[in-house]
């Protein structure tokens, strides 16, 4: 096979893997320099903290905020992980030709398992930073995350992306 | 950021809807099935299934986006609660697997277009 028949197949098995939803991480055009990345996060995260601590009046509720910010970020990690492993062991199905109904249905299940689990911790979350702050303080500090916190980047690490 | 992170714990990925597979990837596919499969009745076959994903594949983004918006707005709002985001969420979930499972599907179904030395031509590469 040609090296761009090989390219080409590689698209395609990324492609096809995605019919079983392989992470975005994954079809990243370049690989970005992960010190770059790390070092943009680092400060994203430092802004937010900082913002935390500039909003939220009450310094006690500031200081639980930040802390739920470290299980976010936990969960961040997991997800990638969990993501990762399904990604991985989506794409081997795929390229089995001989592979049975009942085994892309196993995946999916242990898959559904973890990230039921994962999203309920999340909301969970989600709903104790909001008990932490104002309805003002909360506008500012989910307009931050919103717009300056990029998933793909705080996964970036533990999905391996670049590699 | 958590929206999409809970999208993303819904779709195994983050891209423009979601997931990695788009209209342009599954067009990539059939492009390299018609470089493959050089019978003429099995390839129009692949055709047709690759057709119906595209569809599915449009149909999910158009979901994905609705959900992205509702999520987000429960998100700002700090009245709202978690049972709330539950709800947006067991709807996008449910759409989820109709269309993960209707994506596996066809996933079988272009396996009966190809023989395995074709799908190995077409998946080598990893």
């Amino acid at each position: 096979m040609t090296r761009m028949m090989r390219t080409t197949g590689a698209a395609v098995t990324l492609a096809v893997a995605a019919l079983v939803l392989l992470p975005a991480c994954a079809l990243r055009k370049g690989p970005p320099d992960p010190a770059k990345v790390q070092r943009k996060m680092n400060a994203t995260l430092e802004g937010e903290k900082a913002l935390i601590r500039s909003t939220v009046s009450n310094s006690e509720n500031a200081d639980k905020l930040i802390a739920l910010l470290a299980d976010r970020d936990r969960l961040v990690a997991e997800q990638a992980e969990t993501v990762g492993a399904y990604r991985d062991r989506m794409k081997a199905l795929n390229a089995d030709y001989s592979a049975n109904r009942s085994d892309f249905d196993q995946a999916v299940a242990d898959y559904n398992g973890d990230r039921m689990r994962l999203q309920g911790e999340l909301v969970a979350l989600i709903d104790a930073m909001k008990k932490e702050t104002t309805a003002d303080e909360w506008k500012a500090v989910s307009k931050y995350q919103l717009k300056k916190l990029n998933p793909r980047e705080m996964a970036y690490k533990e999905a391996g992306g670049g590699s | 950021m958590l929206i999409a992170l809970l999208a993303a714990f819904l779709l195994g990925g983050g891209g423009a809807s979601g997931a990695i597979l788009t209209p342009g990837t599954v067009k990539e596919i059939g492009k390299q099935v018609e470089a493959q499969v050089s019978d003429t009745a099995r390839a129009e076959a692949a055709a047709e299934t690759l057709a119906k994903l595209k569809v599915e594949v449009k149909g999910f983004e158009k979901t994905f986006a609705k959900s992205g918006k509702g999520l987000t707005k429960l998100y700002k709002d700090h009245g709202a609660d978690g049972d709330r985001m539950q709800g947006v969420l067991a709807e996008l979930n449910a759409s989820w697997e109709a269309s993960q499972q209707r994506a596996i599907d066809l996933r079988f179904e272009l396996k009966e277009s190809l023989t395995e030395e074709e799908w190995a031509a077409v998946f080598e590469g990893e």
